[in-house]
């Protein structure tokens, strides 16, 4: 089944009465429970599309559906509440909810899970630059959103931090059986979260790739190696 | 020890002070020494005077300030969330803002006379920008990448105002109160030193009228002190709402160091 069906999708900006098109007719299918990333390099329209996915941005043309309404997004920085601790935050969308008993058990249910319950208390200018993007990711779990857009959540970290929580994030895809559309401009990154990669160049998908190679991946691997190079090839060489 | 560090320069100007009048450096009437300053103080204090012009005082500043929080906030939320308002009001409002508010004590002598209308008037007129200002700025420079989790969680407009927009804009509202408490001292002591019958203000043109520079300066005094402590006891009363503004801190600091390092 597909949880994403992308349709000819387009997306024209109107900067100081010059278009230009961020987006130029892109298709794409989505697998419910699929983890998928899309790359290309800066300005591929790659935060674009998820901007549009996501209702932040209108569409210029072109059509779009969900399997499910329920759409969460982690952005760039973890754009955290400064004024809540860690646990209001990680509790934010379920502010509304009346049930304080299961909100609670939410909360603290992935709070362990993202090794947070000893800092629970802590406001975001107390922890870390890879802390407070694993709150703002428990955040987006607690809304609980069949589909999560992510737009480069890993970009701003050191590369140990990096690959902490590129682990926690297939152990979040395996547990938890999210539908994940992950955008980054960094090969490995792609080849090593994804279980389908779309190639995204000038507003256009030019490649899906699909990467038979089981979790968790070795970067040091033959096929690691081929599909870096195809994925580089075909990026640079336009 | 910081709290102490406070103390040195008063402590000098103290001594400085006490030395010059004990050996008769400056004119004993137009300088008198910091401990006729006491006495008078404990004079007084004990008749009653001092107190009574204080409350009179206080009680104008707390009433002013509180008619201008029930003005100035509402209506700054209003033109903050609708920006054609303030097309109509930036005009008039900056020309407002530029007219001191002691200048405007002849007319509301005028038209209130002297009793308390006009003294809460000028308090009003004193605190309204301070606090109008910067609840405006506060809320228009709320941050849209915050504004954005709002939209992606569903929020209602009015959850977006209430949990995203309010909260972001305290600490910038609470800085406008803080000045507006600041600035209500001043135009209330201004007001008072030009017609009153009661008040600190009263009581230092008075003093001056008697020649009796010993009351001018606890009055003085008595105005920096009662200033102090009323801002003092703001920031208490508000700190806890905006904690995680004013507050340095480096919680991981605090704990496990082998535990941080493995997360």
């Amino acid at each position: 089944m597909s949880a994403v069906t992308i349709k000819n999708l387009s997306k024209v900006y109107d900067i100081k009465g010059k278009k230009v098109e961020a987006l130029k007719g892109v298709d794409l299918h989505i697998d419910q429970g699929s983890f998928v990333t899309i790359v290309g390099k800066s300005g591929c329209g790659k935060t674009t599309l998820l901007r549009v996915l996501s209702g932040l941005e209108e569409k210029s043309g072109g059509n779009f559906a969900f399997s499910s309404p329920k759409i969460g997004i982690i952005f760039q920085e973890p754009r955290l509440m400064p004024w809540l601790t860690v646990k209001q935050n990680m509790g934010f969308s379920l502010i509304n909810n009346k049930d304080k008993e299961e909100t609670d058990k939410t909360v603290n249910k992935y709070l362990s899970m993202l090794r947070l319950s000893e800092f629970k208390d802590a406001y975001p200018s107390q922890i870390s630059g890879g802390m407070a993007q694993r709150v703002a990711f428990g955040r987006t779990l607690c809304y609980n959103p069949e589909l999560i857009l992510m737009d480069e959540p890993l970009g701003a970290l050191d590369a140990f931090n990096r690959r902490k929580l590129q682990n926690d994030l297939i152990e979040i895809f395996i547990q938890n059986k999210k539908t994940i559309i992950f955008v980054t401009h960094d090969v490995d990154e792609a080849i090593y979260l994804g279980q389908k990669i779309v190639v995204l160049d000038q507003g256009r998908v030019i490649k899906e790739l699909i990467v038979d190679m089981p979790y968790p991946r070795q970067t040091n691997s033959e096929y690691f190696f081929e599909l870096r190079e195809e994925i580089l090839s075909l990026i640079i060489n336009d | 020890m910081k709290k102490y560090k406070g103390l040195v320069i008063p402590a000098i100007i103290t001594t400085v002070w006490w030395i010059s009048t004990s050996l008769n450096l400056v004119n004993a009437y137009l300088l008198p020494s910091p401990k006729r300053i006491f006495d008078t103080f404990i004079y007084l204090l004990s008749n009653g005077l001092l107190i009574k012009h204080m409350e009179v005082s206080l009680l104008r500043v707390l009433g002013g300030f509180f008619i201008t929080v029930i003005v100035a906030l509402p209506l700054a939320v209003l033109v903050a969330l609708n920006r054609k308002i303030y097309d109509y009001l930036e005009p008039v409002l900056e020309f407002i803002r530029h007219i001191p508010p002691i200048s405007l004590i002849p007319l509301l002598i005028l038209w209130l006379g002297i009793g308390e209308a006009s003294k809460i008037s000028i308090i009003v007129l004193a605190t309204f920008f301070p606090v109008f200002l910067n609840t405006v700025s506060g809320i228009v420079n709320s941050d849209e990448k915050l504004k954005e989790v709002g939209i992606v969680f569903n929020f209602s407009p009015r959850d977006s105002l209430t949990k995203i927009i309010f909260p972001q804009a305290l600490p910038s509202i609470l800085v406008g109160l803080q000045l507006g408490l600041g600035y209500s001292w001043r135009s209330l002591i201004g007001a008072e030193l030009i017609a009153a019958s009661t008040g600190i203000g009263y009581m230092i043109i008075e003093a001056e009228q008697l020649s009796r520079p010993d009351i001018i300066i606890v009055g003085i005094l008595a105005i920096g002190i009662l200033g102090y402590a009323v801002d003092s006891l703001f920031l208490k009363l508000t700190n806890k709402f905006i904690a995680w503004d004013r507050e340095e801190g480096d919680y991981v600091s605090g704990y496990d160091k082998e535990l941080v390092k493995g997360l």
